[in-house]
């Protein structure tokens, strides 16, 4: 199984559809792209990619490494695919990040060429000495695919090497050496064929069932390209937003399925009484996949009050995204296991192996040796099955509280009960010395101060009902929102560190 | 455009993204006074694309703090685009 060969699947299945919508800014009307459109984008740009490496060496003395720092956009989507598909490896990097960042990586990783968003090139410290744009190593991503637009030459698409190393993701690890999570075109190609073959019936030339989506996880996340392949292997018509696009592409309406992250979902939730356009999107679509951070009991109880049915997925950059996802919703798991991998238990980790895992990072012995377990893959999230095979992510092994009496507390367990109290927007509970301390976010206390009173009173109700160990001894609540990642999940470092700066008080 | 054009400009683009009755002028800070948050933020990334035909890097918006810095940080995009 290979990426291309589904992509070629796709494209002989889904004749005459529209794949993707889009925001032009230059156009009133969105943008649109049907599947045979896509394929020659693909098939040009992979031609582009065929006749640049001639001649050429890469740095690394295998595939040529071609990185990729913009925000979403189909050039970006049609351009990643078109490198896999010309045989070499993607990189895409977070277009956040500062360009001594992305040299850095790029230096480390091999970059053979670098595509830039239009944006980014006005930072005058890109493309840097390493990537001259007279010597084809550095290029506009948008010149490029506007060019690739006007050529006539076109590549056949070919399976290649299911073992091949098509795509380079950083892992989250944010501290000390990066973790560059190698993933082969069979990794990143089970999910999408599993769920292309389960709709199979579906699969006739009626375009009745066919729904609307908008999608907008960044492309250097795991979860922005399964979120793409997963509606294309639906054959659903998706729209390519992006974290700038998204609230006004939203308003536009249409859609019944939303593809984001929780952190985003919430806020969506919180401003459409104040946007008619947005409640009555809102109102209209029936699902909403969240992916890159768990969904708290007042998340799914907001997206429910819309007629929102929330979804999520488990899985992890080195699992190329889902690991579980069939079934139906069930409040506070995370689905059923994929039939492509196994999952197992012990000492409460989860541990994965299957088609979709990847075989190593790059250059990382120390991590390597580190992350598997006989040949199993170690998430390092706690978790649990239940008798129907549903699976309950429980929290990071790597954040477990370990009190002096050797009593281990789960953070996210105490989260998940102060999520409870309305007034708590965001929370992370961590130890201080030996006392468990938990920095709170509430929105409401911009209007209304006093509020942080009722918190209070609030966890020390909570703290009634805990054993004396996990009850929460320092509290600091705050107006601001706590450090995130690009895709919303909380950075908890980061947070506590600011907490230990603060003045935090017994509850 | 000089900068007072696009303050001028610029303000009810605030005004409409944070959806904000209050008096904005160009010390108003769009965290203290505006309590901007992620979403808005990007909101108003791509609203100042639009509105001004710009292109601007996270980092650029990211770094202002009032309503006067993002009017140098848009002229400073103007003028280096033409």
């Amino acid at each position: 199984m290979t990426l291309i060969g589904f992509l070629k699947q796709y494209f002989s299945s889904f004749r005459g559809r529209t794949a993707f919508f889009y925001t032009d800014p230059e156009q009133a009307e969105p943008a649109k792209v049907t599947t045979e459109e896509l394929e020659r984008d693909i098939r040009r740009a992979a031609a582009f990619w065929d006749s640049w490496g001639r001649g050429r060496k890469s740095r690394s003395g295998g595939r040529f490494r071609i990185g990729i720092a913009a925000e979403n956009s189909y050039a970006y989507l049609a351009e990643y695919l078109g490198i896999i598909a010309s045989g070499n490896t993607v990189i895409p990097l977070n277009q956040s990040f500062s360009p001594e960042r992305i040299l850095e990586i790029a230096g480390e990783i091999g970059f053979d060429a670098l595509l830039l968003g239009e944006n980014l090139r006005e930072l005058p410290e890109l493309p840097g000495k390493d990537f001259p744009e007279e010597e084809g190593r550095s290029f506009s991503l948008e010149k490029l695919f506007s060019e690739h637009r006007l050529s006539s030459e076109e590549a056949p698409l070919s399976d290649g090497d299911p073992d091949a190393v098509v795509l380079m993701l950083l892992s989250s690890g944010t501290s000390g050496k990066s973790k560059v999570v190698q993933l082969s075109s069979q990794n990143l190609s089970v999910y999408a064929w599993e769920l292309f073959q389960s709709g199979e019936e579906k699969k006739s030339t009626d375009l009745s069932h066919m729904i609307s989506s908008i999608h907008m996880l960044p492309l250097y996340h795991i979860g922005g390209i399964i979120g793409i392949l997963d509606e294309m292997a639906r054959g659903d018509c998706c729209y390519l937003s992006s974290a700038k696009r998204f609230l006004g592409d939203l308003e536009r309406g249409g859609f019944d399925r939303l593809i984001t992250v929780p952190a985003v979902m919430k806020k969506l939730i919180e401003r459409a009484p104040r946007s008619s356009a947005l409640s009555k999107s809102l109102k209209r679509a029936e699902e909403a996949l969240c992916l890159g951070a768990g969904m708290n009991a007042s998340l799914i109880s907001g997206m429910r009050s819309f007629g929102i049915e929330p979804r999520t997925y488990f899985g992890m950059t080195e699992t190329a995204g889902t690991v579980t996802y069939r079934g139906a919703y069930r409040d506070g798991a995370c689905g059923k296991l994929a039939s492509y991998c196994e999952l197992k238990i012990e000492d409460g980790e989860i541990l994965v192996r299957g088609k979709n895992v990847m075989k190593a990072y790059l250059n990382n012995e120390e991590e390597n040796r580190k992350a598997f377990r006989d040949g199993w893959l170690r998430t390092g999230d706690l978790g649990r099955l239940d008798e129907d095979g549903y699976l309950y992510v429980t929290g990071r092994i790597k954040n477990i509280i370990i009190l002096s009496n050797g009593e281990n507390v789960s953070p996210e367990e105490l989260e998940e009960k102060l999520y409870a109290c309305p007034l708590i927007d965001e929370c992370l509970v961590f130890s201080e010395g030996e006392k468990i301390a938990a920095k709170i976010y509430s929105s409401a206390l911009s209007e209304r101060p006093e509020l942080a009173g009722e918190i209070r009173a609030y966890v020390k109700e909570m703290n009634r009902g805990l054993p004396m160990a996990e009850q929460i001894k320092e509290l600091s609540i705050t107006e601001e929102e706590l450090p995130k990642n690009a895709m919303g999940k909380l950075l908890r470092r980061q947070s506590a560190e600011v907490c230990h700066q603060a003045d935090s008080e017994r509850p | 455009m000089d900068r007072e054009e696009i303050l001028e400009k610029l303000i009810p683009i605030i005004r409409e993204v944070m959806d904000s009755q209050e008096e904005i002028d160009e010390e108003t800070s769009m965290q203290e006074d505006l309590g901007i948050d992620s979403l808005d933020f990007y909101n108003l990334l791509g609203a100042l694309e639009s509105a001004f035909h710009i292109r601007m890097p996270e980092r650029v918006l990211a770094e202002t703090e009032t309503v006067g810095d993002i009017a140098d940080a848009v002229m400073k995009r103007m003028e280096k685009q033409g």
